[in-house]
């Protein structure tokens, strides 16, 4: 959902709980490890995933206004809807956040041990919930290949 | 886990449970015309969360007819006078309406015609105010015009007169299109145009579908057509005019059944 707040949603259920992810993606041909757009910018992805997790508030409101968008018979607008039910009523036994996290990278100056940030150095702040931190990063193909490589899909995807 | 089970799970709930009951209560003591007490904005906004789930389900497939029951006994705890609960409705399960209440009602009588309450629903509709608030886009004026022909085609009041509303409704939509659509059209690229031209064919077939009712009315047995199937003709090519739209197709889908209802 580019522009509207949440970059992904997804969700999986199991029989005692739903987990909902929330994620949240940035690209960075940055030198420096991790790059800003990890936990040093104001919109990072640390300070992002922070602000949710700090005030369920808004995300109730962002889901809520995702919901709105889908058909009310699917199965995807069920869980999310019932899982908004639990998060309004602070009902937090009956669902579980995954706060997932994509960095894409210019193979050049990516590296494993020290991009992930503050999301692997702080991830207790995260608790109770997990999280999940992902590096796209493909070799011999530049930044803005890995981009389109991932939007060609996302596309595809989409029809 | 199945969404209807989710769906069971989550009605076990204590909170859940005695709002559905209270709404119940409410809705009794309405009929004997005692006044309830006003909810609370927590209780109003949980009310409006419950029951855009339940409508999920009443609509879906394998549903239990107990949850378009929950679904408008907790719509009805939403009071249409009072500005607040309109903007919590507006905020879970509004479409970006300049009427909200279009989108309050459209849900409301189709409950209730799925329970089979078709006097409920014709009282209810007429609670309905035309509000003067015109849409600012051209394809929400179509949709609002099409809610309001159906309103007043499952109204049915005053004789003749709601089905002559429900046609002018149509007519006057007719008419704008000339002045509206090019304007609106154009004020999209290239693409989105197509996009949004494909929208508005889909919602001038369900008006079609809407104005062929009070024809069938009208001419009653010598209508020599098979309304379902005409009915259904036209809600098919706006269902494939709008593949994306998720929202859209959902009313488009619901007021297919509401006709169907309305004319049996």
């Amino acid at each position: 959902m580019p522009g509207r707040g949440i970059d992904a949603i997804g969700y999986r259920m199991d029989k005692s709980k739903t987990n909902i992810l929330i994620g949240e993606a940035k690209v960075s041909a940055q030198k420096s490890n991790p790059p800003s757009v990890v936990d040093a910018n104001k919109d990072s992805i640390y300070q992002t995933q922070k602000t949710y997790h700090d005030n369920e508030g808004i995300v109730v409101q962002r889901l809520s206004d995702y919901v709105r968008r889908l058909s009310v018979s699917s199965e995807h607008f069920i869980a999310i809807a019932g899982v908004v039910i639990n998060m309004a009523k602070g009902d937090s036994d009956k669902y579980e956040i995954t706060y997932g996290c994509g960095l894409v990278r210019d193979f050049n100056c990516v590296d494993e041990s020290k991009d992930f940030g503050k999301m692997k150095a702080l991830v207790h702040e995260f608790k109770p919930g997990n999280v999940e931190f992902v590096i796209f990063s493909f070799t011999e193909k530049t930044i803005d290949e890995t981009v389109e490589l991932f939007y060609q899909k996302v596309k595809e995807l989409a029809q | 886990m199945k969404g209807n089970l989710y769906i069971e799970q989550i009605l076990k709930d204590a909170d859940l449970e005695a709002l559905i009951q209270q709404s119940s209560q409410r809705l009794r003591l309405r009929a004997m015309c005692i006044e309830n007490s006003a909810l609370n904005t927590t209780e109003v906004e949980l009310s409006c969360r419950l029951a855009f789930l339940l409508i999920g389900a009443s609509f879906g497939e394998n549903t239990n007819s107990a949850w378009a029951d929950y679904a408008y006994k907790l719509l009805k705890n939403i009071s249409v006078n009072n500005e607040n609960d309109i903007n919590v409705f507006n905020q879970i399960m509004g479409y970006d309406l300049e009427d909200p209440l279009l989108v309050y009602y459209f849900y409301l009588s189709s409950l209730a015609l799925r329970l089979d309450k078709t006097i409920s629903a014709r009282l209810d509709l007429k609670e309905y105010e035309y509000q003067d608030k015109q849409e600012t886009s051209w394809s929400n004026r179509v949709l609002a015009g099409i809610f309001r022909a159906l309103f007043f085609l499952i109204r049915k009041s005053n004789g003749f007169s709601d089905i002559r509303k429900a046609i002018e409704e149509i007519s006057t939509l007719q008419k704008e299109q000339i002045e509206f659509e090019e304007q609106y059209l154009s004020s999209f690229d290239t693409q989105v145009q197509t996009k949004e031209a494909m929208i508005l064919v889909g919602l001038y077939h369900t008006s079609k579908a809407i104005t062929e009712m009070p024809d069938y009315l009208i001419k009653g047995y010598s209508y020599k057509k098979r309304i379902n199937v005409v009915i259904r003709q036209h809600i098919d090519i706006a269902l494939d005019f709008i593949p994306k739209d998720e929202r859209l197709r959902d009313f488009i889908y619901i007021i297919n059944k509401d006709l169907i209802i309305t004319c049996s």
